[in-house]
């Protein structure tokens, strides 16, 4: 329940800056409530973490590092830099509702949510003598049974840990491939394909300015790339979302530990799904990353997915479930979509980005299944991921550190998009010329997420009998 | 990377939503009362969860009083979510899957997955 990754400690803040709308005095009112509420759901985690402590699991002691010091940065921050109590006052006040809302929160914020953090903190310290170096979870008890069990929830399919890392090894070396031909065609022609973009990641001609101007360009430009590909989709889907996507960046105050990613709206549109970006420092951001990103989290990516899956006519219990295998295979599919749209043509450095992340995905398969079922350590994982595909250290550590606390789910991405591809390429074999890829997708999308053996046979039916 | 939950099993007895709006009634007896039992387990859902009922920006109106909450995280609701799952199966298994076709089949196998995949994730979080 509670890792780097995991937990009201890190979600709430963000859950009640982001999700919890201030228009009235009782909106404020039941804010405050969450916020003496978040004191409460910390201590039931914490009696959860001290249970399953005792039974079996803890974190492997990076992790538990890691943890202990986002923890710290929060709870050594004082009421009047807290973005929990800011948040409120700052909306309330907006909208001209009186109060003496920064002195109410920074009660409960100094007086319960501080004293339930530094309680759970002593519940993780207290592991610090038992936490162990060893990353997978084959360390604990019947951990081959709970991988193989992780693995297919993760993936929704019956492939086996060697299975999966197998199809891991054969798509690294397909996308190595591709590759360095792609670079070739760039003039780059030395060196293993990582080391070729690793020169990529130290080129300061790929970066924008890391100032406000700096950023808010950087905005502009993944606006236009959206904008670009928007007036492609009739040609490809035959059903369009109807909600634009929002792009923001991530608010500073949860900048630091964050990873950009992609949230559903409201279903009434009230709130807007929208594409968050994480912009600390422009760095991490280099230019020749940032369409693959786009295309994945907006459109034909995750917005285009969720807000087809929204507009469907489907029970609402159907239009909020979610399959990561499904939706991440989706997006990842989505991003070799966009070379097919030809997002490309005058973009030759974003190209060598999609394929770049295409090989992060292979690779997770690879490493994920090595540290949780082949003994592979975090130090090999690391070394692996580096020479794999050039990113710095400290992107290769977070990575990894994650695939130790959520083993399985890595794989599902490219679990799922080989599967989107391979069930394209079955509905053009059955169904010849009258194969219409606009349909095509409409008929895996407006069933809403599915289970691949499920999307399997909607597809396959599909192919049997649309005229 | 998107912030969603997984189907969470849920208990409550109140009506939340109106049920004749989220799914038309169809011809097959099988797929009506499928469709009346995920009306049933979604406003459970929403009973179970002020977060997802935030997230999905219906908390006003007859649901207002769930703004004031967040998810009960205690080890109390695990149990509750095992024998809510439970029940939840014991239902569907009343559902003739034999009959089922197209949609209504898609939805019968997508729910059933659910009910069956144990609830193990580490996090709600989708990174990229």
């Amino acid at each position: 329940v509670i890792s780097q990754l995991s937990g009201a400690y890190l979600e709430i803040p963000d859950f009640l800056d982001t999700k919890h709308s201030i228009e009235t005095r009782d909106d404020a009112e039941a804010y405050l409530a969450r916020l003496s509420a978040f004191a409460k759901v910390m201590d039931q985690q914490t009696e959860r973490a001290r249970h399953d402590a005792g039974k079996w699991a803890i974190l492997p002691d990076f992790a538990l590092k890691t943890t202990l010091a986002q923890m710290k940065q929060f709870a050594d921050t004082p009421a009047s830099q807290s973005t929990l109590v800011d948040s409120v006052a700052r909306r309330a006040h907006a909208k001209g509702i009186d109060g003496d809302w920064t002195g109410r929160a920074t009660h409960l914020y100094e007086g319960e949510v501080l004293p339930a953090l530094q309680r759970q903190m002593a519940e993780l310290q207290s592991w610090q003598g038992r936490a162990v170096h060893e990353a997978g979870v084959s360390r604990l008890p019947d951990g081959e049974a709970y991988y193989a069990l992780s693995l297919r929830h993760a993936t929704t399919t019956d492939l086996t840990p060697a299975e999966v890392h197998k199809l891991g090894l054969e798509q690294v070396k397909l996308l190595n491939a591709r590759l360095d031909e792609a670079f070739k065609a760039q003039g780059m022609t030395k060196g293993a394909p990582w080391e070729r973009l690793r020169v990529l990641f130290a080129d300061p001609k790929f970066l924008y300015p890391n100032t406000d101007d700096g950023k808010a360009k950087l905005i502009a430009d993944l606006n236009l790339k959206v904008e670009a590909v928007q007036a492609k989709l009739p040609a490809w889907f035959g059903t369009l979302p109807k909600a634009q996507v929002q792009i923001r960046r991530v608010p500073p105050a949860i900048e630091a530990g964050a990873s950009s990613n992609y949230q559903s709206g409201t279903l009434d549109g009230s709130r807007a799904g929208a594409y968050y970006i994480v912009l600390r420092d422009t760095a991490e951001d280099p230019s020749w990353l940032l369409s693959t990103l786009t295309y994945h989290e907006s459109i034909p990516g995750h917005h285009l997915q969720g807000s087809l899956q929204r507009q469907a006519d489907l029970p609402l219990l159907r239009k909020e479930i979610w399959f990561s295998a499904y939706g991440e295979g989706w997006a990842l599919y989505a991003e070799q979509l966009a070379d097919e749209m030809g997002m490309y043509e005058t973009d030759p450095w974003g190209r060598i980005g999609y394929l770049h992340d295409a090989l992060l995905r292979a690779a997770r398969m690879v490493m994920d299944t090595g540290i949780h079922s082949q003994g592979w350590s975090r130090e090999q994982a690391i070394r692996y991921f580096i020479e794999n595909q050039g990113d710095p250290e400290s992107s290769a550590v977070s990575e990894v550190e994650r695939y130790c606390v959520w083993p399985g789910q890595a794989c599902s991405y490219m679990v799922g998009k080989l599967e989107w591809l391979r069930l394209r390429q079955m509905a053009k074999d059955r169904m010849g010329a009258r194969f219409d890829i606009r349909k095509f997708h409409d008929a895996g999308l407006l069933p809403g997420a599915l289970p691949l053996k499920v999307l399997d046979r909607v597809i396959g039916d599909y192919a049997a009998t649309a005229a | 990377m998107i912030d969603r939950r997984q189907l969470v099993a849920g208990i409550g007895a109140a009506s939340l939503l109106s049920t004749a709006a989220m799914a038309d009634t169809p011809a097959n007896p099988a797929a009506a009362k499928l469709n009346g039992l995920m009306d049933d387990w979604m406003q459970r859902n929403l009973r179970r969860s002020p977060e997802e009922v935030t997230e999905l920006g219906l908390d006003k109106g007859a649901l207002v009083a769930e703004k004031s909450l967040l998810d009960d995280r205690s080890l109390a609701q695990v149990a509750r979510d095992k024998a809510e799952t439970a029940r939840r199966q014991a239902e569907l298994a009343t559902v003739d899957r034999e009959v089922l076709t197209g949609l209504d089949a898609a939805n019968y196998d997508t729910v059933a997955y659910v009910l069956d995949a144990p609830s193990i994730s580490a996090t709600t979080a989708r990174p990229m």
